[in-house]
């Protein structure tokens, strides 16, 4: 196990490398810079040729990019993330800022959403084609299907502006001190949304494993056998249905460091998934770096952690095979 | 609750493999309504977008100032917006962008996936290494990330976003055939094959490839849907079709205006309902896929 | 069954509490404000590039004038007096003897000194920042000489501790009404002295943390990302504000920005969407107004491309876009119908209105086609990115304007940064949609012309410098007047810029806000802040 481990993170490392690298690329060779995206463009039509090439210079954006790939690593290797041209700040503190908000949100809604759609999928696969089973999963390939800003738009007009009963956004009330009841207010709309975006994946998967599972042969001759159904699936065929559930739930686990961008941005959250974006609308390079070098991270432990669980849930997958 | 019927074995044994299979699975597709009526809505927009220019009544970029804001009328049966465009003509020939971005990511993330995995599975060693750091490359990447810089080098249009669909879609599909073929080919009709002197080529081809296909088109569906919300995700971003061009992700994303969102639901809600009901079909259609395809599926009814 | 009971009696309960009245909205002493746009960690003229730092720039620091919301008639800040001498070159300034920093120290001419100086020593770090510009600064006697030393330039002179000489290097008649600006906000000496241009941004008084400064409300808490707090400065020397505090949020959405106001987490919104007008006007306990603003929509024609660099075809292109009529329907006449540069008098029959006459058009095309000097098989690119308010139908409407005349118009949107990288180059579009600016007075055009580096447009033409140069020396009204007039005649000939129309800004706020005027420069509104009122 522990050689495993190890085996992994090492494995993990080239990943990673390769992850920096292709973002570096891909944000050098994008059309604009950091100097253009965050100045009024009324600035912009006033600098002269000379003056916009000594301000790329200062910034270090002339030199060629393998150049400024090897100087961003070194400091990154001694722990300097950086500086944000865009926020004019420190990238480590942009950056530290952000985590928290992200994983309060997405934390939240995941312990919400993920029992909720391993209930609502064990309900289906269980009372197929009945009512419940529809319900289930009509409410599911719902909300898969509408687009989520969407929803969350109206939430937002409907509950916010027009009701008046929950915030429409931000963590907390501007002005007031800091309130648990408060920020617990300003999260029942993004975690509603996202924990139910959440459930309606999870339930699919769940409903679709179980039925799988269901269906074996062995589970047949267990019940010829004479046990009762509960039973069977608690003890049989739920632990069999955990694979793919795992695989969902392994889906889900890197949206807990990347944050969900159109959530946050809709509701106002600081979170990272907004920090990406503007990481990216702005071309801030150390900026973006940061942010993927979080949310590699991020997958890359939720990927072990996936096979650490998958190993737990079925005794036959043996770690470091192929199969 | 009544104890589930199970199908054990199979009824048919096939002297033919490929075209009994097939109608077996047809028919096992047709016992499931719910796949049933959803190949019969995709069918009606695969219709509706196909015959866009004779159904539209007005071109679909053309603007007309004096007829803004119009709510549903005789003249424009889904209204104007707020630049004077006639939405139901936008909404049609939104559907026929909304298809080519679900067709066209998926064709072109299935071409490559498949190509991918089946190297990677077959070969095994070095190239499945490779491929599969690949793939971990690709899915460790935050998506969002990816698409921003892509289409900002490259733009926002139609084709930036098939490609950037696929580019996030194929590793997945590449998972998925390269798992198939790692146990496949070490079975016992591989074995049998190889020992009668099959080909490489021919094995991977002929003999493994129909394997694939039924945990294939499953996928393919499924991503398929996924293509077309995400397209929707992309323009409220900023990064999908850009308006002139018609495309159901830019109408709906015209609700992120406050005004359009409570005063012009003629502008947004008929592409929102029509991407729910797509991408609805999309997914019953590939349920019942899989039902048909899937022999260890539990069937009743 | 008992559990599922009581599942649903938890969470009925629950969102009870939750939900429910006064849940997040403004406190009843503090008012809370935005402005959708960025907010840069800078609280320092010398990395002052956005709307939004305008706003605070006004709640923490004062001017040596300011203007009132007529937009020219001034009113004193620091210098309670002043004097311009006949041949507008020397500016007398009495500061106010009662105005104090935030700390208790009072404001005195060596501050003012201290500002002017700094920025003309420390003017190439500006220049790169892509700062507001600090012309005024620049155009003291002596100020190009100093840059890069620690000298003070001649044309500044203490006269004594209340009262400070400004010498100009040439005549400048427009000098005086560009100080309200907050690029020349006076700045204390007694926290800056001795930092040079990386310290100064590095500085703990930049970046928002213990920022002094002498005007009507004190920095307390500055979240990035999240709001400005602002407390009111009790010992203000023009009175202390009605209220209490201000909150200025940042990272508002614009398509939630009006639920905010309905909602009540927002008291005020400047320069909000299209459309949100509509959202918000008559709705009960808000009121939503637009006001004609000094922001210009206009396009941008780079002249040294070969494909427009025949005048012509701008001027075709000036005819054959509908512009009245997309200002009246789109906008719904929310603005001000332009033919000229803006600010300009525009009322000289002499001068070419460009209304709509597409056959003119085809005309003018037709002539440079038969001289060779267009070729109309090449696609005239538009550049533009769509979440600028405005611009996606913009374009769409020049498009089909443009194709209703034979041109080939290509829609190139992009995103921001791509779009200003385009702009970079004369040779990658042909028409840009551009915004903005703040036209309070003809010079503010002068910027963007410079036949010696030319910028923006590239548009290169000595006389029209010249003009401006002489515009801005003379004193004589009658003779400014001419000089303007000729600039006019020449520009709305040659039309390097076609000018779309004055943009009007949607500004909103609570009721409960009272005592204000909305300034046509939206981000000047907070100018004079501390007499407003808010009454729950």
């Amino acid at each position: 196990m522990v050689t495993y481990l190890i085996r992994r993170l090492l494995i993990s490392i080239p990943t990673l490398f390769g992850i920096t690298i292709i973002a570096f690329v891909a944000l050098a060779i994008a059309p604009g810079d950091p100097l253009t995206a965050s100045m009024d463009p009324d600035q912009l039509a006033r600098m002269t040729v000379e003056q916009k090439a000594a301000a790329r210079h200062a910034l270090g954006l002339d030199e060629p990019i393998p150049v400024r790939y090897v100087v961003w690593l070194g400091d990154v290797l001694q722990g300097d993330l950086g500086y944000s041209i865009v926020n004019r700040r420190d990238v480590g503190d942009a950056l530290s800022a952000r985590l928290g908000p992200t994983l309060l949100l997405m934390g939240v809604a995941a312990l919400l959403g993920i029992p909720i759609g391993i209930g609502l999928g064990l309900i289906a696969a269980v009372r197929q084609y009945s009512l419940p089973d529809y319900l289930a999963t009509g409410f599911s390939t719902l909300f898969i299907a509408i687009p989520g800003f969407v929803v969350g738009l109206v939430l937002i007009y409907f509950l916010g502006a027009n009701l008046k009963i929950l915030p429409t956004s931000g963590m907390v009330t501007l002005g007031r001190g800091f309130d648990v009841l408060d920020l617990a207010r300003h999260m029942v709309m993004p975690v509603l949304l996202l924990s139910l975006a959440m459930a309606a994946q999870v339930a699919r998967y769940t409903r679709t494993a179980l039925l799988e599972v269901m269906g074996s042969e062995y589970i047949v001759t267990a019940r010829s056998k004479g046990l009762r159904s509960r039973r069977i699936l608690w003890r049989h065929g739920f632990r069999n249905a955990l694979i793919p559930i795992i695989t969902v739930i392994g889906l889900i686990l890197p949206d807990l460091v990347a944050g969900a961008v159109i959530t946050e941005s809709l509701f106002g959250w600081p979170g990272m998934g907004q920090l990406a974006v503007k990481a990216a609308a702005g071309r801030d390079p150390s900026l973006m770096m940061g942010v993927i070098l979080v949310i590699a991270v991020g997958v890359l432990l939720a990927n072990i952690l996936t096979d650490l669980a998958y190993a737990y849930a079925d005794p036959r997958v043996r770690l470091g095979e192929r199969a | 609750m009544s104890a589930p019927e199970v199908v054990v074995g199979r009824a048919e044994v096939p002297s033919r493999p490929h075209e009994t299979l097939f109608r077996l699975s047809v028919r096992r597709f047709v016992r499931h309504r719910l796949a049933v009526t959803g190949l019969i809505i995709l069918g009606i927009f695969v219709v509706l977008a196909v015959l866009a220019p004779w159904v539209a009544p007005y071109d679909p970029t053309k603007l007309d100032l004096r007829a803004i804001r119009q709510p549903p009328s005789a003249a424009h049966i889904f209204g104007t917006d707020t630049v004077g465009y006639d939405v139901f003509s936008r909404f049609v020939w939104g559907a026929r962008t909304s298809l080519i971005v679900g067709f066209g990511a998926v064709a072109v993330s299935v071409v490559i996936g498949t190509l991918l995995g089946v190297v990677a599975g077959y070969y095994g060693g070095w190239s499945d290494q490779l491929i599969s750091r690949v793939i971990d490359t690709l899915l460790s990447m935050p998506a969002l990330l990816l698409v921003a810089v892509f289409v900002s080098v490259i733009g926002p249009s139609l084709q930036s976003v098939i490609i950037v669909i696929s580019l996030l879609t194929w590793p997945q599909i590449a998972r998925i055939v390269r798992g198939q073929y790692l146990v496949l080919r070490e079975s016992e009709f591989i074995t049998a094959t190889r020992v009668i002197g099959a080909t490489d080529r021919s094995i991977m081809l002929r003999h493994l490839l129909p394997n694939v296909l039924g945990p294939l088109s499953v996928a393919a569906t499924f991503y398929m849907a996924m293509a077309i919300l995400l397209e929707a995700a992309l323009s409220f971003l900023g990064l999908g079709v850009k308006p002139p061009a018609p495309s159901w992700g830019n109408m709906v994303n015209l609700a992120t205006n406050a005004n359009t969102l409570q005063n012009m639901p003629w502008v947004w809600v008929p592409p929102a309902v029509a991407i729910a009901l797509i991408v609805l079909a999309i997914n019953f259609v590939g349920d019942g896929l899989r039902d048909a395809v899937d022999p260890r599926a539990v069937r009743r009814g | 069954m008992r559990l599922r009971v009581t599942a649903v009696l938890l969470t009925a309960v629950s969102l009870t509490a939750i939900t429910g009245p006064a849940f997040a909205q403004s406190p009843a002493d503090t008012l809370t404000v935005t402005r959708l746009s960025d907010f840069p960690t800078c609280f320092h003229p010398i990395c002052f590039q956005t709307g939004n730092q305008y706003m605070n720039f006004q709640l923490l620091f004062n001017s040596l004038i300011k203007v009132d919301s007529d937009e020219s008639t001034f009113i004193p800040d620091l210098a309670d007096s002043w004097e311009v001498s006949p041949d507008a070159t020397t500016f007398t300034f009495k500061l106010n003897p009662d105005a104090t920093w935030q700390d208790g120290t009072p404001v005195t001419a060596d501050d003012v000194i201290f500002t002017a100086a700094t920025a003309a020593q420390m003017a190439e770090t500006y220049a790169t920042n892509g700062t507001y510009p600090i012309a005024d600064w620049l155009a003291v006697k002596g100020a190009d000489a100093v840059a890069g030393t620690s000298d003070i330039p001649e044309g500044l002179v203490k006269i004594d501790d209340h009262t400070v000489q400004f010498t100009l290097a040439a005549p400048n008649a427009v000098w005086l009404r560009n100080l309200p600006d907050p690029a020349y906000m006076i700045m204390p000496k007694h926290l800056l002295e001795g930092m040079d241009a990386t310290a100064l941004q590095a500085s703990d008084f930049v970046n928002g943390k213990g920022t002094i400064g002498s005007g009507p409300y004190k920095l307390t808490i500055f979240t990035p990302d999240i709001a400005v707090e602002y407390a009111a400065n009790d010992t203000y020397f023009k009175g202390a504000p009605n209220i209490p505090k201000v909150i200025f949020k940042l990272n508002v959405v614009p398509s939630t920005a009006a639920a905010q106001l309905q909602s009540g987490e927002l008291d005020m919104a400047i320069e909000l969407g299209p459309g949100d007008f509509n959202v918000l006007n008559g709705v009960e306990g808000i009121s939503a107004v637009n006001v004609p603003g000094l922001g210009v929509q206009f396009l941008q024609v780079p002249v040294t491309n070969p494909l427009v660099a025949d005048k012509r075809i701008r001027q075709a292109i000036y005819y054959a876009f509908d512009r009245k009529t997309l200002l009246e329907t789109v906008f719904e006449g929310a603005g001000k119908l332009l033919w000229g540069p803006p600010a300009f008098d525009l009322e000289d029959p002499a001068l070419q209105r460009y209304d709509f006459d597409p056959d003119k058009a085809k005309e003018l095309i037709a002539a440079a086609v038969a001289e060779g000097t267009f070729d109309a098989t090449k696609p005239l690119r538009v550049i533009y990115y769509p979440e600028e308010p405005g611009w996606p139908e913009i374009a769409a409407a020049l498009q089909n304007d443009l194709a209703a005349v034979g041109l080939n118009i290509q829609l190139e949107p992009s995103d921001a940064a791509g779009w200003e990288a385009k702009l970079a180059d004369p040779t990658a579009y042909e028409i840009s949609l551009q915004c903005c600016g703040s036209f309070y007075h003809p010079d503010r055009n002068s910027g963007a012309y410079n036949c010696v580096t030319p910028v923006g447009t590239l548009y290169a033409n000595c006389e029209v410098d010249a003009v401006f140069k002489a515009a801005r020396e003379t004193g004589d009204a009658a003779e400014q007047a001419k000089d303007y007039a000729r600039i006019a005649t020449i520009l709305n000939e040659d039309v390097p810029y076609n000018w779309l129309w004055f943009k009007a800004n949607t500004n909103a706020n609570s009721t409960a806000v009272a005592d204000f005027e909305y300034y046509p420069n939206g981000r000047e509104t907070f100018s004079q802040i501390e007499k407003w009122t808010l009454t729950r």
